[in-house]
């Protein structure tokens, strides 16, 4: 237990490393484009459109209502993408490294969030830009603070706890990539939880809303509702305990299964 | 007079995993089947890579590591960098370690020779601006000339090599690790190559040396450690070691 102490005190000591790398890999990859890491956000509004022209007459119509909702929503899932998508990639994208190099193994976990925050804070650009344009930006929420505290914690853990399991395991490498995708379609981002009156178990118990739900709702400028948040601190809370467990006891075999 | 290397009683083991046991398919069997499968399913391989290794460095001891292919030469390596935690025994180190068994570490070819200068230094704790102070010397150093502001992906093979030997040599370590001794480039550049390692070997405090040769070991180490499958076959002065033991 020590030792994943010592392992986190390092990683983060290298916070100039990891956030400078984070930023390189990030420009680096969209060198010579024209718009550069705006593609990515690109995709964020063509999609969230794209949603709301089909689901827009479902949920009531007003497109000053349904797209920020639906944008909100696309904008917020890809920091909680981070657990299935960037987790269960940041040890084995990095073998090459992790075989030869004796980083902390927090360094990497550490980096991959760095890169996911700054492509939300990227995305957040875009989507006030969009907001305005369509005259629907609102002073957000102040809990949008605590929620995005809440929501990196769990990525962070749970995110490093997958990333382990996927180096190990490496079907899972493809398999959790295909759960987020299916959480996408199950989790209140476009459709409205009242719209599921029948299946409730999709909202009541799904954690993904709740840290979904914590950031969305303080963005459009309201507080979430308690339940979102025993949700979401019931995802980070077992997430603590999972790393606690698991980076203790195969930390040091990382190097082997990567 | 305090020991910089500590290695003490090191056991490591390592799994190689095949196919079958990377699924987690056939795990599943497993645990569904009671371990029947065992046999077949769950071939993981355990290779007991280093067994009962001691031995203690002093300020100025340069201990070179022999043995055949396999004999456990690169893993001891990683254990005293830290990459891999043995199993049981111990590894103190006192001060910086350069571990250069991967020297590319940091190297992007997207990016031109001065951005992966810095790229590179950051990547190995070397601070800003003990980077741009170095700068010139390195540049210098490499023979980049003007292809020091051009991608990387544009250099020839023994640009490159000259490029990452004189950023991984700035560094001034206490501590040495190197997987085969390190020789750049062409004739020319390969005397600046010997004489920049000479130096780093002088300001290194402690050295130690994975390679093939004897000859090199008896050029630049005073202390031996013959591997043999993960045992230790011989430790001690590099002169009482006879090599045709080696050969056998």
């Amino acid at each position: 237990m020590n030792k994943t102490f010592a392992d986190l005190g390092k990683g983060l000591g290298l916070y100039r490393v990891w956030f400078y790398q984070a930023y390189h890999e990030l420009t680096g990859k969209y060198r010579r484009t024209f718009l550069g890491p705006f593609w990515i956000s690109g995709g964020m509004i063509v999609t969230s459109i794209c949603l709301s022209v089909v689901f827009g007459p479902m949920m009531g119509g007003d497109l000053r209502l349904v797209l920020p909702y639906i944008m909100g929503g696309i904008l917020c899932f890809g920091m909680v993408s981070f657990i299935l998508i960037d987790g269960t990639e940041m040890f084995l994208r990095h073998g090459g490294n992790i075989k030869n190099h004796a980083y902390p193994f927090t360094y990497y976990t550490l980096e991959t969030m760095a890169k996911e925050i700054l492509l939300f804070l990227n995305n957040v650009v875009v989507f006030y830009v969009v907001m305005v344009l369509i005259r629907a930006a609102v002073v957000p929420h102040w809990s949008i603070v605590l929620g995005f505290a809440v929501v990196i914690m769990t990525g962070l853990t749970w995110g490093s706890v997958f990333g382990i399991i996927a180096a190990r395991f490496r079907d899972l490498r493809f398999m959790l990539p295909y759960l987020n995708q299916l959480m996408f379609f199950l989790t209140p981002i476009f459709w409205r939880p009242e719209s599921v009156r029948g299946h409730n178990i999709l909202v009541k118990y799904n954690p993904y809303y709740g840290l979904l739900e914590i950031m969305r709702a303080p963005l459009l400028g309201e507080a979430a509702s308690a339940h979102m948040w025993y949700l979401a601190l019931g995802a980070m809370v077992t997430g603590i305990i999972a790393w606690l467990v698991v980076f203790s006891l195969f930390r040091r075999r990382i190097p082997f299964w990567v | 007079m305090s020991d910089i290397v500590e290695v003490n009683g090191v056991e490591l083991s390592y799994p190689i995993y095949s196919i079958r046991a990377n699924s987690l398919r056939n795990t599943l069997a497993n645990l569904v089947i009671g371990g029947k499968l065992l046999k077949d399913g769950q071939d993981i391989i355990h290779v007991q890579a280093l067994h009962n290794i001691s031995f203690t460095l002093g300020e100025g001891d340069r201990l070179g590591v022999m043995g055949h292919n396999g004999a456990g030469k690169s893993t001891l390596l990683k254990v005293i960098a830290g990459i891999y935690e043995p199993d049981r025994g111990s590894v103190k180190v006192k001060g910086d370690i350069s571990c250069m068994i991967d020297i590319g570490l940091g190297l992007d070819a997207a990016h031109t020779g001065r951005e992966n200068i810095f790229n590179m230094g950051r990547m190995r704790g070397i601070a800003r601006k003990e980077i741009e102070s170095n700068m010139e010397e390195i540049i210098e150093f490499s023979e980049l000339g003007a292809f020091i502001d051009l991608p990387v992906q544009t250099y020839s093979a023994g640009m490159r090599t000259r490029l990452v030997f004189s950023v991984a040599t700035t560094l001034k370590p206490d501590v040495l690790l190197l997987d085969e001794w390190i020789g750049a480039g062409d004739a020319a550049f390969h005397d600046k190559a010997t004489n920049r390692m000479n130096s780093l070997l002088e300001n290194s405090r402690a050295m130690v040396l994975a390679t093939h040769s004897h000859g090199m070991v008896k050029k630049v180490c005073n202390k031996l450690l013959v591997l043999d499958q993960g045992r230790e076959a011989y430790y001690g002065s590099v002169d009482g070691y006879d090599a045709s033991a080696l050969m056998q």
